[in-house]
């Protein structure tokens, strides 16, 4: 059985520019190592220690992140545009999991990056999903998955393939050092290239600037209306 | 067929996905996975009708595969949800099932003839793109969207719908008490020298224990005033935090310190100085005393 | 033969600003392999607290034309943007040719260079001005970045990472490989404590001098008790000297008088606290003998006074004044400028909040009395000393002279009404600035002047001498951090020349 952990998938939206020609501009080439990354992996490796533990990754360049992880191999898949949306992205992680054949688990980090493909890539795949995930335990036939909820947490049993969204709580703590990284390295690495199926995207129709945003400072002159304000701004953004 | 469905799985930002939802130009089809209250709530956002489905018996997850047939036979043109880890999870199965594309970070969706265009912010706000669907769309909308006005309430119709049983909740678990350390902390109020006088700090720990947040100072606060420990300070040279809420008081917002708490999600800042560098890092802020505000600001968190 | 972990083309120690710059360099105007190795667990350096960089002829100049002013009154009459050959000059001058042409030339005409290339990767300039407002003689080559050096260093990693420049942290380099005397590689530790052979065509220093080496400081400044009396101003920074150590031993020619970047300040505290704010203010300074010791007006020309306070061989001086000296402060403000923390002018609204706060938790470094005898013993000097010392003073108050040190009357105030204050000083020591001898290529030399080993040895940053006399050059601001960026990209350069043959 193997389970599989991606990595480095998303690109950073920070390096997204409007040009001056009016047309999206990226400043990277290629997604780049996510913050729940090393949690993604950890969790594979957490729900099921006897499984072949591949690392699956859309980038080039460095891709030993998840063999120096504990990873036994890496795919990395080729191809896929830096514009693909997140449907296209999807179906091309889906269907190089479907190429590996005997998966029980794929782990990916939740990211803010792209929000939607850790579900669309389980829907995609037929499984169910559990997103913003903090740990599993193995408990017999079934996975117990921690996930944020609310305040606090929720305990789901999962049985059966599942794709896990894995949201880290903090930054890496002991970080592999480099002759783990220099073993990772030479681990194989598959390259192949991605196959994105037909489905659904959106036609870009021309960029326009932003309306000018409602001002976000509250006039602390009257300090009631003002918290008032700012509590029903914090509570929609669901930081509250 | 055409109309616009909504999913929400939580109470805070059913108003801003309404407010999206409500102004596509179609009826719009609220699904509810929570409690009779929230059901209420969203009944009155200007929703044509809405359906509560139970989630205490079971997960709102296992109605996914239910959820997303219902989807493909009803043809919604567009399905608005905020960025919630239920709705998402519920939206992707939609999105497959429905033969839909999906975008993010939406502000606007509009629909014409059964056909939906959706604008997006691009280049971390810097832009909007349109989008033209030439079938369902899947919209996450961004955040800091407008609420949407509330009226008079539609009734709730009870929804049922097969669970997969591959989910089950196995138990839930209230906040931890002690996990207000700073490095996990969901929310945190960060205090700057601008705070004033000592006594002014127990303002700033009753707004956190009102919140349910930690506090973080800045080094002058350690180092000079000695009034905080090292371990409380966030900035470039000590810790780097990554809240969902990092609201920060008397700082002006010096780079050493925004540094450590540039991740969270959400920023707020008072401070008395509307020209503080803090305010340009910030998603809100009050200009005001933070001596009349931080009080006026603890009662409505806990009247909230 | 040494079997080897690893092999690069290229080897940086040190991941700041110089050795990042250099790591750059190699990856994107080569094909060469490159990698850094950080002995911390984080990236950065020095650099990340650095303001900005000092450059002449630059692309930011040309297109600005004028300074930026600063006050809001007015540039002085003649206030220009420096030439090449007036920058070089100035170092030349001010340390009476004790710098090093080939280093100070090589400097300066690649100073401009390395602000494009740091725009070009998305650092934004605010502002080229001077620095220290009211500091004579001061070029108008320092380059603000928005952000400080904290954004530079945020920009310069990510342009690593995306060169696909190897960065290894927790990672120090113990030992140079030496195979026949050519150098083959270094010897490193990774997280873990494993001993790791990485073979390498060409190593270069920077590793960020050595202050935070109280042995290195006392032994390389021809000062012998700094290392005793300084502070470090920045906490967790571990410049060691690992770089000097490392060319020591394939027989580099290192100097004995290396310049510090110093300064003073409240014992414990960073720059920009009140007392520190209040202390630098060139009122009556007086040693822990109770005597004054110098015109204090140097403390308008920052480093200098960082150079007298070194000097302090115990590094124990008092910054002494009255009430109305502290209302003075806060209605017209401080003398000096520095940085983001004090502007000419500019009320000091911290210091008595933070006096009041510190003398109340019982803080040593916090003095105040009703007395000046009660002042003293609360110091910890002379009584006698001490009040025979602002009698002195204040007879220069009335008479508009100071016959002992040529201050101007308008920096000395009578000390006479109640309360008194004194706040406790000492020399901080930011960073150190050289040490091992290197040419005009960062190629680092031994006592015969010619390149150690086969040359494929290099030092750049703070790890390099020549820039300087035995003083930081206080008339061109922005040098440290200029000649990090610049002097990484000249020793890359060479390696680059010297590997490809």
């Amino acid at each position: 059985m193997t389970s599989i952990a991606i990595f480095k998938w998303a690109m950073n939206p920070h390096d997204e520019r409007v040009g001056s020609d009016g047309q999206i501009k990226w400043l990277a080439e290629r997604p780049e190592v996510g913050d729940d990354d090393y949690a993604a992996v950890q969790v594979a490796r957490d729900a099921a220690p006897d499984d072949e533990l591949v690392g699956l990754t859309m980038a080039s360049g460095d891709t030993a992140f998840a063999a120096a992880r504990g990873a036994e191999r890496t795919v990395a898949l080729q191809g896929v545009d830096i514009l693909a949306q997140p449907t296209e992205v999807a179906s091309a992680l889906a269907n190089a999991v479907k190429a590996m054949g005997d998966v029980s688990l794929v782990s990916i980090g939740d990211s803010a990056w792209s929000p939607m493909v850790p579900s669309l890539l389980a829907a995609q795949l037929g499984w169910p999903c559990i997103l913003a995930v903090d740990a599993v335990r193995p408990e017999g036939d079934t996975l117990v998955v921690t996930r944020r909820f609310g305040a606090g947490t929720q305990d789901v049993a999962v049985t059966g393939p599942v794709v896990l969204a894995v949201a880290a709580r903090r930054e890496e703590g002991a970080k592999p050092g480099m002759r783990q990284v220099l073993q990772a390295r030479k681990r194989p690495v598959d390259t192949v290239t991605a196959s994105i199926g037909d489905v659904p995207t959106l036609e870009a129709a021309g960029l326009r600037e932003p309306t000018a945003q409602a001002s976000k400072l509250f006039d602390g002159a009257d300090p009631a209306a003002a918290a008032a304000q700012l509590v029903s701004a914090l509570q929609s953004e669901g930081v509250l | 067929m055409g109309n616009v469905w909504m999913i929400v799985a939580d109470t805070m930002s059913a108003s801003n996905v309404a407010g999206i939802a409500v102004n596509a130009g179609a009826p719009v089809d609220a699904l509810v996975f929570g409690d009779a209250k929230m059901a209420e709530d969203v009944a009155k956002l200007g929703v044509a009708t809405v359906t509560r489905y139970d989630v205490e018996a079971t997960l709102a997850e296992a109605y996914a595969p239910a959820i997303a047939e219902k989807a493909a036979a009803e043809a919604p043109a567009a399905v608005v949800l905020s960025d919630n880890a239920t709705a998402r999870a519920l939206a992707g199965a939609i999105a497959v099932k429905a033969g839909a594309a999906v975008a993010t970070s939406v502000v606007s969706v509009n629909v014409a003839d059964g056909q939906a265009t959706v604008e997006q912010l691009v280049a971390e706000g810097e832009g909007v793109q349109v989008l033209k669907a030439s079938a369902p769309v899947v919209c996450v909308i961004a955040d800091g969207g407008p609420d949407a006005e509330e009226g008079a309430a539609v009734a709730v119709q009870d929804g049922a719908a097969d669970a997969a049983d591959a989910l089950k909740v196995v138990a839930t678990n209230a906040e931890d008490e002690g996990a207000t350390g700073l490095l996990t902390a969901e929310k945190v109020v960060g205090v700057g020298l601008g705070i004033g006088g000592k006594e002014n700090l127990a303002l700033v720990n009753d707004l956190a224990d009102a919140l349910g947040a930690a506090v973080a100072c800045t080094l002058p606060l350690c180092d000079n005033y000695h009034w905080f420990e090292h371990s409380s300070v966030v900035g470039t040279s000590t810790q780097k935090i990554s809240p969902r809420l990092y609201l920060c008081a008397g700082s002006s917002g010096a780079p050493q310190h925004m540094a450590g708490v540039r991740s969270a999600k959400v920023i707020v800042a008072i401070n008395n100085d509307p020209e503080a560098p803090v305010f340009r890092e910030c998603s809100y802020g009050i200009v005001g005393d933070l001596e009349k505000v931080l009080p006026a600001l603890t009662a409505a968190v806990k009247g909230a | 033969m040494t079997q080897f972990d690893i092999e690069y083309d290229v080897v940086v120690i040190g991941s700041g600003g110089s050795g990042k710059s250099a790591a750059y360099t190699v990856a994107s105007e080569s094909n060469l392999s490159v990698a850094i190795f950080e002995k911390l667990p984080e990236f950065g350096g020095t650099s990340k607290f650095a303001e900005g960089q000092g450059a002449a002829e630059s692309i930011e100049q040309k297109e600005r034309k004028v300074p930026f002013d600063l006050t809001g009154e007015g540039l002085p009459e003649g206030a220009h943007f420096p030439t090449r050959e007036e920058m070089i000059q100035a170092y030349l001058d001010t340390s009476h040719y004790r710098a090093s042409s080939e280093v100070v030339n090589a400097f300066v005409d690649n100073s401009g260079e390395t602000i494009e290339i740091l725009r070009n990767l998305g650092v934004e300039y605010e502002y080229v001005s001077c620095y220290a407002v009211g500091q004579e003689n001061e070029l108008y080559c320092f380059h603000q970045p928005k952000g400080g050096g904290d954004a530079v260093q945020a920009v310069l990693q990510k342009a690593c990472e995306k060169a696909d420049v190897d960065m290894f942290a927790s990672t120090p380099a113990k030992e140079l490989i030496v195979e026949d005397g050519k150098i083959v590689g270094v010897k490193v530790n990774d997280a873990d404590g494993n001993e790791l052979m990485v073979g390498a065509k060409a190593v270069i220093l920077a590793t960020g001098g050595f202050a935070q080496s109280p042995e290195k400081l006392n032994k390389y400044t021809n000062m012998p008790w700094i290392g005793d009396t300084f502070q470090p101003p920045i906490p967790g920074l571990q410049c060691t000297g690992d770089g000097l150590d490392l060319a020591l031993s394939v027989g580099a020619d290192v100097s004995s008088t290396v310049p510090l970047q110093s300064g003073a300040s409240t014992p414990g505290k960073m720059f920009g606290a009140g007392t520190t704010n209040a202390g630098l203010q060139p009122a009556l300074w007086v040693n822990s003998k109770g005597k004054r010791y110098v015109n204090e007006e140097v403390a308008l020309a920052l480093m200098n006074m960082g150079t007298v306070y070194c000097q302090l061989r115990d590094g124990i001086s008092w910054t002494v004044f009255d009430e109305d000296y502290l209302v003075f402060l806060e209605t017209e403000g401080s003398a000096l400028a520095m940085g983001e923390f004090l502007q000419v002018n500019k009320p000091i609204r911290n210091a008595r909040p933070e006096i009041e706060e510190n003398f109340a938790q019982g803080d040593p470094t916090v003095a105040k009395a009703d007395t000046i005898a009660e002042l003293a013993a609360q110091m910890g000097v002379n009584a006698d000393a001490l009040q025979k010392t602002v009698d002195e003073y204040n007879a220069a108050a009335d008479s508009g002279v100071d016959p002992r040190f040529h201050k101007p009357a308008k920096y000395i105030h009578a000390i006479r009404k109640a309360p008194f204050y004194a706040l406790k000083m000492c020399p901080v020591v930011v960073c150190t600035c050289g040490g091992i001898n290197v040419n005009r290529d960062m190629q680092v030399v031994g006592y015969d002047e010619e390149p150690v080993c086969t040359g494929n040895l290099f030092a750049v940053g703070n790890d390099a001498s020549g820039l300087y006399g035995d003083a930081y050059t206080i008339d061109v601001p922005g040098s440290t951090n200029g000649f990090a960026h610049t002097s990484g990209r000249i020793a890359a350069r060479k390696a680059i020349e010297i590997i490809k043959g």
